[in-house]
């Protein structure tokens, strides 16, 4: 398994946890089944990250706050995921504490953004179609390419964050979306919404219909 | 000028106390009016319904018989000028500056003093003696000065009745004489002044009329060399005195209390 | 009675305090010209860098469109990011700043600040609120202003009720409300979600002009400027009412009627300026005092004075909050950390300031 960097346990922790609540309820099948799903997702990630050559890495803004200049820095563990399917959190911010999310100024991200170029926009937490409506239509915002083009991404949250907000079982599917969002190139062989409603009827049992599907998927409006 | 008072009552609602009943008097240009009473007598009360700072409960004052209670504030306080008791000063605002608020009541609200007010504050100033305090700060003149500087300031309000309420408390033996001293000398100008006092000897020295007040009620008012009596102020202050025409350069009653 | 060559002495030591003239030209140009150099030097600084003769030219091509400059980025720096900010500290200072003197001479206390009346804590609580159920901005500057104009408006209420010297019962309503919205504000931040919303509330109180926008500064400023020239026009009566109560009576002044302008006036002017600043403490409290060292109590010289450098303190604290580090530190804060020692410091100087 090639790991990318620090701070990837908690997506390893995983197993473990699930090992524990299946042999707790009883159900060591089950607890096989969706491991099976975890690992296959970690490996096609691992796989599929290991041929992408640093320059041409994805730099993203997390967008955070209700209007999108709060961000966590690079390297905390709430952009985990983000650095897992090879993105590159553009945040380099010298904070002792990497948990907590910090305040920036939109100076800031386009001083980021003339140094290199940010790719994407992903928006967490809360009101996120504000935030979305914010960042589309402020012209503050307008200069950054990457808004212009379009690239900014609503983080989905449902039934539980597939990114961050809290890190949780959510990110098995999250590994999927984000490496799709990221490299849609290069998951070329991967129909995410067939895994969507995979991890749906596994994890959840429930059967998502086409309707919820791409409701799930799109931004808000 | 003239200012009536027509059976004036007063009471406060919780104590019943320091209120005054059927007060009657009248006064003219330059007469100098002493009320002379002990400590809670009413006679604060009495002075604060002259200029409407208290509502009357009954009765009238009519100054140049216009009814005090349908006239406007800015025009009373155009006509009557008050000195408390005591300033409190909260910060420490120049002379000039604070003889300058007593142009107020010609300001409209959001007026501040003119060259003009200017020059009324400073006549004022120079009126009391005091124009070279002119730019100190109120706080760091003495207590007699200080006195002087509310007179100043009131007096730049140009007003046709003075109301002073005890002006000779908190003031030295001497800064007290050189007060009424200054009374003297405004009411001989053709202003007439009502004060308040505690001492019969300042109603001798500068008075044109006394009232004589006990628990709310004038029990006596006329002049003062007739109405300050041994049994008066026996009657008032529920001590004896001896009171004694001094001839020479004094040439006027005094008032001592004996004692054994 | 006066020995009239001891106070020609200091006489003479009094007067060079005052604004006066110096070498002809009016000290009142010192301020002015301070906040001007200022102004100018604000736009230069920023984490994204942008050479001053940039910055010239693209100020000038907006005022006269002669020059034309090309880059969006520099100009949407400039215009849109850089000069609301700019513009949002020198106002929100300078409201702060009167508000605080306003409230010091209608109270005749030097040791009130402008959220005597629970101005601040009533906003707090309406953003803290705002946030937890998941407002957007807007609504949150709404809910922030709202709740700021209850709790004075409750405060009001309350001390008219009350018997007894009229500023003394607000002052006293005044605190009972603001504690009151203190605990709602404390009850709303245990309710509320700690990863998601405690941080954009506790954020919030700190205060910070990162998010002010074009639309933000332009709905504020309407009320802020009404109130600011409103007190500036009656100004020279607080004057009169720094004699007291009776006497200000005695004077003819309507002093129910004055209490509700200024307290109208400052509520407006503070819960605008709170509501796109969040809560920054310390500038009403400070600058007075520093006004007053440098003009003396009369009020007339007074408020243009707080004026001037309330707005020339917040942008250079801005300035310093918005460059100094990659994040955004909170504005409060450092008006704190300046703000204290500068407090204590001119306690010990003695009661310059008052009585």
């Amino acid at each position: 398994m090639v790991g990318v960097n620090a701070g990837d346990d908690l997506l390893t922790m995983y197993e473990p946890e699930i090992r524990y609540v299946a042999d707790l309820l009883g159900v060591p099948e089950r607890g096989d089944a969706l491991i099976a799903y975890y690992k296959q997702a970690m490996d096609y990630v691992n796989k599929t990250v290991s041929s992408i050559p640093d320059s041409e890495k994805v730099r993203v803004y997390y967008a955070e706050g209700n209007d999108g200049l709060q961000t966590d820095a690079a390297g905390s563990w709430h952009t985990n995921l983000l650095t897992f399917c090879g993105g590159i959190n553009v945040a380099n911010v010298a904070v002792s504490n990497t948990s907590q999310a910090v305040q920036v100024s939109m100076e800031q991200i386009y001083a980021w953004d003339t140094a290199d170029p940010i790719n994407m926009i992903i928006i967490g937490r809360t009101s996120q179609a504000s935030t979305y409506n914010a960042i589309m239509t402020s012209s503050n915002w307008q200069q950054l390419s990457c808004v212009r083009k379009g690239n900014v991404v609503v983080r989905p949250d449902n039934p539980t964050s597939w990114f961050d907000g809290p890190p949780g079982y959510g990110q098995i599917l999250g590994m999927y979306w984000m490496l799709h969002t990221l490299y849609s190139a290069k998951t070329a062989d991967m129909d995410l919404s067939d895994k969507v409603k995979e991890f749906y009827s596994d994890f959840l049992h429930y059967n998502l219909t086409q309707g919820q599907l791409v409701t799930l998927l799109s931004n808000p409006n | 000028m003239n200012l009536t008072v027509c059976d004036a009552s007063f009471h406060y609602d919780s104590t019943g106390n320091s209120g005054f009943k059927d007060v009657n008097f009248s006064l003219n240009d330059g007469q100098v009016m002493t009320i002379l009473g002990p400590n809670g007598c009413g006679k604060t009360t009495l002075l604060k319904c002259l200029n409407r700072l208290t509502e009357l409960h009954r009765g009238s004052i009519t100054l140049d018989d216009q009814d005090i209670s349908r006239l406007p504030r800015t025009l009373i306080a155009k006509s009557i000028g008050y000195v408390p008791q005591l300033h409190q000063p909260a910060f420490p605002f120049s002379v000039l500056d604070t003889v300058l608020v007593g142009r107020a009541p010609h300001l409209g609200l959001l007026e501040s003093p003119s060259q003009q007010d200017m020059e009324i504050a400073e006549q004022s100033l120079k009126t009391m003696g005091i124009y070279h305090l002119k730019d100190k700060s109120y706080t760091q003149i003495s207590g007699g000065e200080r006195q002087l500087v509310i007179f100043a300031r009131v007096l730049a309000q140009q007003p046709s009745l003075l109301l002073l309420d005890e002006p000779t408390s908190h003031l030295d033996f001497g800064n007290q004489i050189r007060l009424l001293h200054e009374v003297k000398k405004l009411a001989a100008t053709g202003l007439p002044i009502i004060m308040t006092s505690h001492f019969p000897d300042h109603v001798f020295m500068v008075s044109d009329i006394v009232a004589i007040m006990k628990e709310g009620v004038f029990i006596d008012c006329g002049q003062p060399d007739e109405i300050i009596t041994e049994s008066n102020m026996q009657r008032v202050y529920g001590i004896p005195v001896n009171i004694h025409y001094v001839d020479g350069p004094v040439k006027r009653k005094i008032c001592i209390p004996v004692t054994e | 009675m006066i020995d009239a060559e001891k106070h020609k002495m200091n006489n003479k030591k009094f007067t060079l305090r005052r604004f006066g003239k110096l070498n002809g030209v009016s000290t009142w140009t010192i301020p002015v010209v301070l906040l001007v150099v200022l102004f100018i030097f604000s736009f230069v600084m920023g984490r994204y860098p942008i050479s001053p003769l940039n910055v010239v030219k693209i100020l000038g091509s907006h005022i006269l469109p002669v020059f034309h400059f090309n880059s969006g980025i520099l100009d949407t720096i400039v215009m849109q990011i850089r000069l609301p900010r700019i513009l949002a500290a020198m106002i929100v200072g300078a409201s702060l700043a009167l508000s605080g003197v306003s409230f010091q001479g209608l109270f005749r206390n030097p040791l009130v600040s402008p959220d005597i009346l629970g101005v601040s804590s009533g906003a707090g609580f309406g953003a803290a609120l705002a946030i937890l159920l998941s407002g957007n901005q807007l609504a949150i500057q709404v809910s922030a202003f709202c709740f700021a104009l209850l709790a004075v408006g409750i405060s009001y209420s309350i001390g008219k009720m009350v018997k007894g010297n009229p500023t003394l019962s607000l002052i006293l309503a005044g605190m009972a409300i603001a504690s009151l919205f203190g605990a709602l504000l404390s009850l709303v931040k245990y309710v509320a979600d700690p990863v998601n919303q405690l941080p954009a509330i506790t954020y919030w109180l700190m205060g910070s002009l990162a998010s002010v926008g074009q639309k933000g500064l332009l709905y504020a400023a309407v009320p802020m400027l009404i109130g600011i020239t409103v007190l500036i026009l009656i100004r020279w009566r607080f004057n009169v009412l720094a004699m007291g109560e009776e006497e200000a009576k005695a004077l003819g002044v309507d002093t129910g009627r004055l209490r509700i302008i200024i307290v109208v006036c400052c509520t407006m002017i503070t819960a605008s300026a709170v509501c796109i600043s969040g809560t920054i403490g310390w500038v009403g409290l400070v600058i007075p005092h520093i006004g007053r060292a440098l003009v003396g109590p009369d009020h007339k010289k007074l408020l243009p004075v707080c004026l001037l450098i309330g707005a020339i303190f917040l942008l250079l604290i801005d300035d310093i909050a918005r460059v100094v580090a990659s994040v955004e530190i909170p504005i409060g804060i450092l008006t704190a950390i300046v703000g204290i020692p500068f407090f204590i410091l001119l306690l010990r100087k003695g009661q310059r300031g008052w009585a």
